[in-house]
């Protein structure tokens, strides 16, 4: 391969923080994956910082927050702008994530480290694909195409190939199942045979699965258990991920008469169910071939569910009767249905918390898969509170003040009655017009006691003056709000109850923070839905695939170790295990340089043209020169950036005219064949015999001999001459 | 490439310059669509459709005039029995053993649109052509494809493109050894309620087969063409009548029943009319219209985040022993 391939990963190396990379091919750089970790990180955010106009493309492998929750604030508060490429399942999951994870974090506090106009920017941004397509990538990446290829562990999970035309493979491919499940197939990848280099996570290296069958029946047995004894389960799961094949598995469980679990209910409760579930029935051609064939033989969509009860709130909740099985986003109980559930239902023995994945060292869940139940925790709990009594005829006094004020504002230009058609018009989405909903838009998909027909729109007159429309500047002022939000974190530490009150016109609220000590006294259990390839299978498909390079990443260091040896040992690859933040050079010719063509050089080229290129024969000089203050990269802000101390002096192209001429080059491949239409354009009649073109009426002979040249023979007249030059001008000559 | 050389030319099916192009049905005639290429010795069949006039082995394509074991590819454009009726015949009653690709949306409609033709066709047993059983068994030798994903078989690459027209129509474009040709089945270029437009491929196709059907026909204006229909069915509802719409159950049938479904949630007074549809086999189908959302235009893939078009306000389905019907 001549192209120059580094890679720098910004999170996700030697450890089990999400994976984010930067691939550089060439001149192009390339973002693998953008994920966020639960506590929302800043110290990563630091690092995407520097790098995020310098990036030409962003590839999404998952549509968890793992893999994609930090694309939202880079677009929306760093300014990253470039395509984004996805399968059309990440993009609509993705959002679902996103939303998903807004909504639980508002319901907590005053959310503010990205807002759902960032979370829409982003997902406009992506270019929705579908497994196989082959897309080249335009301007900079010019002659780079990247194909999506099928990966399992969750609906459009891909294994991205980014191919430089003409040369060979970068197989990027993290958390990827080549098992079969029930809504998906698994990924071939042993299938890309020795791929030139291959980036790959080390997650579960040194991790044993158990069989699917037992893992299965252990899940069936503790929700029996649990429901005969009268208790609830609390399944955590994704929001739009995993839970599917949770959600499918229940649901089919539930149909089986002889389950015995007809008395209970089961129930799916997340912010957007309603609209994951609607998704999934639509994206059948996505899943597995099983379900595909039954869902053309039968026509019965395996996403309609019959026992499975879709909830958006914990009122919703209470309806459905006990004892029952839940499943609740978020996987990690840091925040969503998940922690509340838990905290309610976690003293009571008789209740079972079933939790499907490891996430990230640190969070509850992971502390409950590690230590188990039994012990008691310290939990900081976050919420948004209806304020009540006083509190809310304080708010409702102030509020009611405000009115006033507004009112008597108001009443100098009420006349612009026909303005009303403007609010047609405008819909855009920092339009004043739609503020009301702006104010609520956290409560989006909350259960709001007003019932509209339909999405609720408050079609609201538009106030105008001579300068346009009137603005209340509180609607601008969010940037205060946060710096509020960061003194209540810091009052946690003093234990004592912090508010802050929203003026959200229905539903005044504050937002509150208490320490609290539970005991956990309900089942744990830790049952492996993750749905990735496991540390054997993983090796045995390293064998199979035979990369040349390897770059091992996403890890503790113990299972980057492991992966690397085995690939060293087994497969006699190069093998890279970057630590985070440093760059690795995966060029597999070792005597590649990037030179600058001075200006001096590039005037002297006389340019041919050759098919769809053009060539120049080039005199130089290699010398090393101290790059140019004014060719020295800037970063947003205005400041010099970091610049390695190699990169600064940087290898040039120097005229050199001290050389003999050379012998003049003819560059093209005849074909006689393709000559005799040429020929064929010019009125020459020809054809061909034994191997030999006989032009105007055998006069004239052309001969391919073995070496490649051609001859030309024939008596001179003035058609030899034009066949010469028509011969001539086949080629490209140097 | 298309020097003409002698038939006993030496040299060998691979290396020859030569593509062939044979309709076996559909040329010089409207039905039973199917279109031979060969090429660097691959063979590549186009669709596999019924003559709808004709009936048992009359109706076939002339596939007599070739060797079906010979043929690596065959390719579906879209459900209609002109372009898919002969397929379950010719995967199992004949030696084809290449491979058979459609799009989804295709596949799953296929199944029972074939069974619904086996069920009306009105000739004897002996003479028919496929079994409800021989359908059932063409579905496992039938693979999917995406539109837009690449796939390679026997060093052909060919991928699909939108074409209209109905749901999962679709239009191939074939490469071999860098020479590609466009097949567009029948395709529209007109978006429509629930179909896009036709894509124009961005690539230049060298050689392209295409449909003339409507050739020498100039449509009327959709806009038009709705209102007239619309408010013709609104007059009828009005002084009293009943508005009987014969039309094929599946394809274009449910863009009109979208746009009956729109005009009555415009128009409040018409509610208390109901609308039916009286054939079980768009029943059967309905389902996989509310599925293979993704196949059809943005509007109906923005809606689906709010309701399903498909799922009918207005109108429901004429059960056979319905006695509404009066």
């Amino acid at each position: 391969m001549t192209s120059i391939i580094k890679l720098q990963a910004l999170s996700g190396a030697m450890d089990e923080s999400p994976p984010c990379y930067i691939l550089q091919v060439d001149d192009v750089r390339i973002l693998l994956d953008c994920g966020w970790d639960e506590k929302f990180n800043m110290e990563f955010i630091k690092e995407l910082r520097r790098h995020v106009h310098s990036i030409d493309a962003v590839l999404l492998s998952y549509p968890d927050v793992v893999h994609l929750g930090a694309l939202p604030y880079a677009v929306g508060k760093l300014g990253l702008n470039c395509p984004i490429y996805a399968t059309i399942p990440v993009y609509k999951m993705g959002q679902m994530f996103m939303y998903d994870l807004y909504q639980s974090q508002y319901n907590m506090k005053e959310f503010c480290i990205f807002s759902l106009d960032d979370v829409d920017a982003t997902f406009e941004k992506i270019v929705q694909l579908k497994y196989n397509q082959t897309i080249p990538l335009k301007g900079k990446g010019y002659g780079l195409t990247i194909t999506p290829l099928p990966a399992g562990h969750m609906i459009g999970g891909t294994i991205w190939k980014i191919m430089k035309v003409g040369e060979e493979d970068v197989i990027y491919a993290n958390d990827f199942n080549h098992k079969k499940e029930r809504h998906l197939n698994g990924c071939e990848l042993e299938k890309l045979q020795r791929p030139s280099l291959l980036i790959t996570d080390a997650f579960n290296a040194t991790y044993q699965q158990a069989r699917r069958r037992a893992r299965d029946e252990k899940l069936m047995t503790n929700i029996l258990q649990t429901l005969r004894n009268n208790g609830n389960v609390l399944i955590a799961v994704d929001t739009a991920g995993r839970v599917l094949e949770l959600a499918h598995m229940l649901d089919q469980l539930w149909r089986n008469k002889e389950s015995g679990l007809l008395a209970y209910s089961l129930a799916l409760l997340n912010n957007v169910s309603y609209n994951v579930v609607e998704f999934a029935k639509s994206q059948i051609e996505w899943m597995s071939d099983k379900l595909m064939r039954s869902f053309e033989g039968a026509r019965n969509n395996p996403f309609q569910f019959k026992h499975l009860q879709l909830c958006h709130s914990l009122s919703e909740l209470n309806k459905v009767s006990s004892p029952k099985v839940v499943l609740a986003s978020s996987p990690d109980m840091e925040s969503g249905f998940s922690r509340e559930l838990f905290l309610q239902w976690c003293s009571n023995p008789n209740n079972s918390v079933i939790i499907t994945t490891r996430t990230s060292p640190g969070t509850l869940a992971r502390d409950l898969v590690d230590n188990g139940g039994g012990h008691t925790i310290d939990l900081t709990i976050e919420r948004r509170v209806k304020l009540e009594g006083t509190e809310l005829e304080e708010y409702e006094k102030r509020q009611r003040e405000r009115h006033d004020d507004d009112d008597l504002k108001q009443d100098g230009d009420s006349d612009s009655d026909d303005d009303i058609e403007m609010s047609v018009i405008s819909k855009g989405r920092h339009d004043i017009v739609i503020k009301q909903e702006g104010k609520i838009s956290g409560g989006f998909f909350k259960v709001t006691k007003k019932q509209h027909p339909m999405y609720p729109f408050h079609e609201e007159k538009i106030k105008c003056d001579e300068y346009g429309e009137i603005i209340k500047p509180e609607d601008y002022k969010l940037v205060e709000v946060c710096a509020e939000i960061e003194d209540n974190k810091e009052n946690v530490v003093i234990k004592k109850e912090e508010e802050e009150i929203t003026e959200i016109p229905e539903f005044p609220t504050k937002c509150i923070i208490l320490n609290r000590t539970v005991q956990v006294n309900c089942q744990v259990q830790y049952i492996d839905f993750e749905g990735r390839s496991d540390g054997e299978s993983l090796m045995k498909i390293l064998s199979q695939l035979k990369p040349r390079r390897v770059i091992v990443v996403r890890g503790n260091e113990e299972s980057t170790a492991v992966i690397a040896k085995h690939c060293l040992e087994n497969i006699q690859a190069r093998v890279f295990t970057p630590n985070k933040g440093e760059m690795v050079d995966a060029t597999s010719e070792t005597h590649i340089y990037q030179v600058r063509l001075t200006d001096a050089l590039v005037s002297q080229l006389n340019f041919q043209k050759a098919k769809d290129a053009e060539v120049a024969w080039i005199n130089a000089q290699i010398l090393f020169r101290e790059s140019q203050a004014d060719a020295k990269r800037m970063n947003a802000d205005n400041e010099p950036m970091e610049v390695d101390e190699e990169d600064q002096k940087v290898l040039t192209l120097e005229p050199y005219n001290d050389v003999a001429p050379h012998d003049p080059v003819f560059i093209n491949e005849l074909k006689l064949s393709e000559f005799k239409q040429v020929l064929a354009k010019s009125n020459i009649s020809s054809e061909f015999s034994g191997g030999v073109l006989w032009c105007s009426g055998g006069t004239i002979a052309i001969r391919k001999v073995e070496s490649g040249r051609i001859m030309l023979e024939g008596c001179i007249s003035e058609d030899y001459y034009r066949v010469k030059s028509l011969l001539y001008e086949q080629y490209a000559i140097l | 490439m298309s020097n003409k050389r002698k038939p006993d030319s030496q040299v060998p099916a691979e290396e020859s310059d030569q593509l062939v192009i044979m309709p076996l049905g559909a040329g010089q005639e409207v039905g039973r669509s199917c279109i031979m290429i060969e090429f660097k010795g691959k063979k590549i069949m186009l669709d596999c459709g019924i003559h709808p006039g004709l009936s048992g082995m009359d109706a076939l394509p002339f596939v007599d005039l070739i060797e079906a074991d010979e043929i690596d590819l065959l390719l579906i454009s879209h459900f209609h029995l002109d372009h898919c009726g002969a397929l379950p015949w010719f995967l199992l009653k004949t030696s084809f053993k290449g491979r058979c690709f459609m799009t989804h949306a295709t596949k799953a409609i296929y199944r029972w649109l074939l069974s619904d033709y086996i069920k009306v066709s009105n000739i004897a047993t002996e003479q028919m052509l496929y079994t409800e059983a021989d359908l059932e068994a063409s579905m496992d030798k039938i693979e999917t494809i995406n539109f837009h994903e690449e796939k390679d078989v026997f060093g052909i690459k060919f991928w699909a493109y939108n074409a209209g027209h109905v749901l999962g129509a679709a239009m191939f474009m074939i490469e071999i050894a860098g020479v590609k040709i466009l097949y567009t089945g029948d395709f529209s270029r007109q978006e429509d309620r629930h179909l896009m437009a036709a894509e124009i491929p961005t690539i230049h196709p060298d050689v392209l087969i295409t449909e003339s059907t409507y050739g020498t026909h100039i449509h009327e204006k959709r806009e038009d063409r709705e209102n007239r229909f619309t408010n013709l069915v609104h007059d009828i509802v009005n002084r009293g009548g009943r508005c009987l719409i014969p039309v094929f159950a599946l394809g274009r049938a449910q863009e009109l029943l979208l746009i009956l479904d729109e005009y009555w949630s415009q128009h409040p007074e018409l509610h208390d009319i109901p609308i039916y549809y009286a054939s079980s086999l768009a029943k059967k189908c309905m389902a996989v219209y509310q599925t293979y959302i993704n196949a059809m235009n943005d509007k109906i893939k923005r809606q689906i985040a709010i309701n399903n078009p498909f799922v009918f306000k207005h109108i429901s389905n004429l059960k056979v022993s319905n006695k509404h019907f009066r």
